[in-house]
């Protein structure tokens, strides 16, 4: 029996898995970081979910431990859903999206579960919009859809108010629009991918609209971002096909129902749930990335900042030559967790994430987000040779098109471009709050990946040379009284109105734009002034 | 390095509500190729293409935007300096109309002076089918008349266009790159262009050949 052997499967897996690791959480998180519990390196035992599940929900890798975390955990999933105010309302769709369910069918499933407090979690502005009559709205939705550009929190309906009898909680127009929205992009995820354009892809993905429609109606503050969504179908693909269904047999030990529970299909969509919230809000992700826009810039900002303690010459190429601005390409690389920067398939991208569910940095709020930041310095460094000779629209095209393929042409070396990046990046991590480290470190990286390239420094001041790979050294100084921070330069040598950025140093005090202009610069000299030293 | 027809490189930015299929029009455009069901766009993407109008060939910089990006500092980081900007809604989806409004509104407030916008109803494919007599039932929400009047009151491009079939989309990249005034770049070029952020080498390329100097020097990298 087909069913039989993957349940054998998964639990002999799990067993070698924990006997290899001596039951040792920690034990694993290493290897998973050292890259050597991979699906290539132990194709006998190696299982994604018991790194996942074991890293983000029982946080131990001792069975018995398992069954009261992955309860505490499943618990809050499950009570969401039976709330009134999250019954997703796919009555209100097209009746010819495959997504349509009648009224009666969608509250169904929660009549028999007493009523909760259906509010809490709104926000106050929400609890207070007015409802609309869900018969009503194809009808009155244009006309009172709100100005969408000038308003971007959820505004007030102007509607009739007419109670439905079967639900306390009404439905409104800003619940609507975000069912429609999760829809719209559920719809076409990973067009390439095989496993969500298959005949059971409809179950799977009514499984992703109504995870995300609990987890932004959650988080009234963010809602839904274009972006999470992918995060989330990477997850369920990998968790749903190490999922079983646990046969109703005696014949199954008690240790061995342990394990299987982990692997419980009845509750993917719970555990799922939990990893998806642990992995983008718990670790920083939602608030650097999707939630503001101002701490976006300021990420942007950080990001930039690493980058010319690790790699000044590409920064200065990048930011001070070409002006070419980071916001204008890493939101992508920022959001997506680097999906869709690490090729077609998903696979790369996995592996990339098992390691950073492994990793302390999840655990600590930013951790993450600044991981991410050196990995893409380490990605930029390999591609360094170009982004130091191409010109404006080039660059643009190697960052926006990241020149992948040559790392993955067997599962051996894209292995190898995966455990570099996650070492690389760490090792920059642990240095971060040291600029000299950082710097020895980035000379590091360059002389492994980029050998062959010889910069030469001339301290002559004139630097107007820059096209060549020589010369650069003292270029931003003498070039530019501001020669760092695209984010913070209003008032340099760029006439205003068409410098793009404009808008934004508005928003920011110019004091703090100053100090950290200042910093910046003094890094840079001393920086400089070291490499010149270490150059002679 | 010397090009035999130099080509005015121009910024373009495609604005619009969600899904409506601004991708899809640039994929069309620059690869002549169609995705059903194309994933969102994160950020925003950059695409080059060339166009010849007559005897100019233009080189088109396409910024295509998300559609559901709500932040206010980003999308005026993409129109900020276009010379050209597609505006692009649904004909079966009156709320992308609305949106498109707007956007033409903001880039007419926001942008350049001078920049050309098309004001683009894409999915023609959808309502080809659509009979006169059975309203009710007909896919186009928005008419055409309302794009036209709309494009009318704002002094702008028009087309109803299918990325799906091709239908309209060369044109109106042709519209917009024969509407760019021919002396613009070079006119806005010393003090705008060329000291832009964005704009990078490419433009002091487009530049020094518009005003007639070596275009030789500059564009070496």
């Amino acid at each position: 029996m087909a069913t039989m052997l993957k349940e054998n499967n998964i639990i002999s897996k799990a067993l070698l898995t924990i006997d290899q690791y001596k039951g040792n959480l920690n034990n694993l998180k290493s290897s998973v970081l050292d890259n050597e519990y991979t699906p290539l390196n132990c194709p006998k035992y190696f299982s994604r979910t018991l790194i996942w599940k074991c890293c983000l929900i029982t946080d131990s890798l001792s069975i018995h431990n398992w069954y009261t975390k992955l309860h505490d955990s499943r618990i809050i999933y499950h009570q969401l859903t039976k709330r009134n105010d999250m019954i997703i309302p796919w009555w209100v769709l097209d009746p010819e999206s495959p997504f349509f369910q009648s009224k009666e069918l969608s509250i169904h499933n929660k009549s028999n579960i007493k009523r909760t407090n259906s509010r809490t979690s709104r926000s106050t502005t929400t609890t207070t919009t007015n409802s609309v009559s869900i018969n009503k709205i194809p009808l009155t939705r244009v006309s009172n859809i709100d100005d969408p550009l000038r308003s971007p929190n959820r505004s007030p309906v102007r509607s009739t108010r007419s109670p439905t009898p079967s639900l306390p909680y009404q439905i409104t127009e800003e619940d609507i629009e975000l069912l429609q929205i999760i829809v719209l992009d559920i719809e076409r995820l990973f067009p390439g991918e095989q496993f969500y354009q298959s005949t059971n892809s409809i179950t799977h993905k009514r499984h992703l609209i109504e995870i995300l429609y609990v987890w932004s109606r959650c988080n009234p503050q963010v809602g839904y971002k274009q972006g999470i969504h992918e995060i989330l179908g990477l997850f369920y693909k990998n968790l749903y096909q190490e999922s079983i269904e646990i046969p109703r047999t005696n014949t199954i030990s008690s240790d061995d129902v342990k394990i299987l529970n982990l692997y419980d299909i009845n509750y993917l969509n719970h555990d799922l749930f939990t990893i998806f919230n642990k992995f983008i809000l718990t670790s920083g992700i939602i608030s650097k990335f999707y939630e503001s826009e101002e701490v976006l810039w300021k990420t942007i900002e950080t990001f930039n900042v690493y980058l010319m303690k690790v790699d000044q010459l590409i920064h200065y190429n990048l930011l001070n030559k070409l002006k070419l601005e980071s916001q204008l390409w890493i939101i992508r690389y920022f959001r997506l967790i680097l999906l869709r920067e690490l090729g077609n398939d998903l696979e790369t991208t996995t592996l990339l994430w098992d390691k950073l569910i492994a990793s302390p940095q999840i655990h600590s709020y930013g951790g993450i987000p600044e991981l991410l930041m050196f990995m893409i310095i380490q990605l930029l460094i390999q591609l360094k040779t170009n982004l130091i000779t191409c010109d404006f629209s080039e660059s643009l095209s190697l960052l926006l098109h990241y020149p992948i393929q040559s790392h993955l042409h067997n599962q051996l070396t894209r292995h190898e471009f995966i455990g570099n990046l996650i070492k690389d990046s760490l090792k920059l991590y642990e240095r971060k709050a040291n600029d000299l480290k950082l710097y020895e470190y980035g000379l590091k990286l360059n002389n492994i990946y980029n050998p062959n390239l010889r910069i030469t420094m001339s301290y002559s001041g004139s630097a107007r040379n820059s096209g060549e790979i020589s010369a650069t050294s003292s270029a931003p100084v003498s070039r530019s009284p501001t020669p760092l921070a695209s984010n913070n330069t209003s008032n340099n040598s760029h006439n205003s109105h068409n410098n793009t950025s404009s808008s934004i140093n508005h928003k920011h005090p110019d004091p703090k734009a100053e100090q950290l202009k200042f910093e910046k610069l003094r890094l840079e000299m001393r920086l400089k002034k070291k490499a010149q030293s270490m150059l002679r | 390095m010397s090009f035999p027809n130099p080509a005015t490189s121009v910024k373009l930015v495609l604005l619009g509500e969600a899904a409506v299929g601004k991708s899809s029009l640039v994929l069309r455009f620059v690869s002549n190729d169609f995705q059903e069901n194309k994933e969102p766009t994160i950020g925003a993407a950059f695409l080059t293409q060339k166009c010849t109008i007559g005897s100019k060939v233009i080189k088109y910089e396409i910024w295509d935007t998300a559609g559901q990006e709500r932040f206010a500092s980003l999308a005026p980081m993409y129109y900020r300096n276009a010379q050209a900007a597609i505006v692009v809604y649904d004909v079966t989806k009156p709320a992308s109309f609305i949106r498109a409004r707007h956007w033409v509104k903001e880039l007419h407030e926001q942008a350049s002076k001078d920049i050309t916008i098309a004001l683009v109803g894409n999915k023609y494919d959808l309502v080809e089918q659509d009979s006169p007599e059975d309203e009710e039932n007909n896919m186009r929400k928005v008419s055409v008349e309302e794009g036209q009047n709309l494009a009318d009151e704002e002094g702008i491009l028009f087309f109803e266009s299918s990325a799906k079939s091709g239908y309209n989309v060369n044109d109106i990249f042709i519209g917009i790159g024969s509407k760019i005034p021919e002396s613009k770049v070079a006119s806005s070029a010393p003090g705008g262009q060329g000291s832009s952020n964005t704009e990078g080498r490419i433009d002091l390329t487009s530049n020094a050949a518009n005003n007639n100097r070596s275009g030789g020097g500059e564009c070496a990298c």
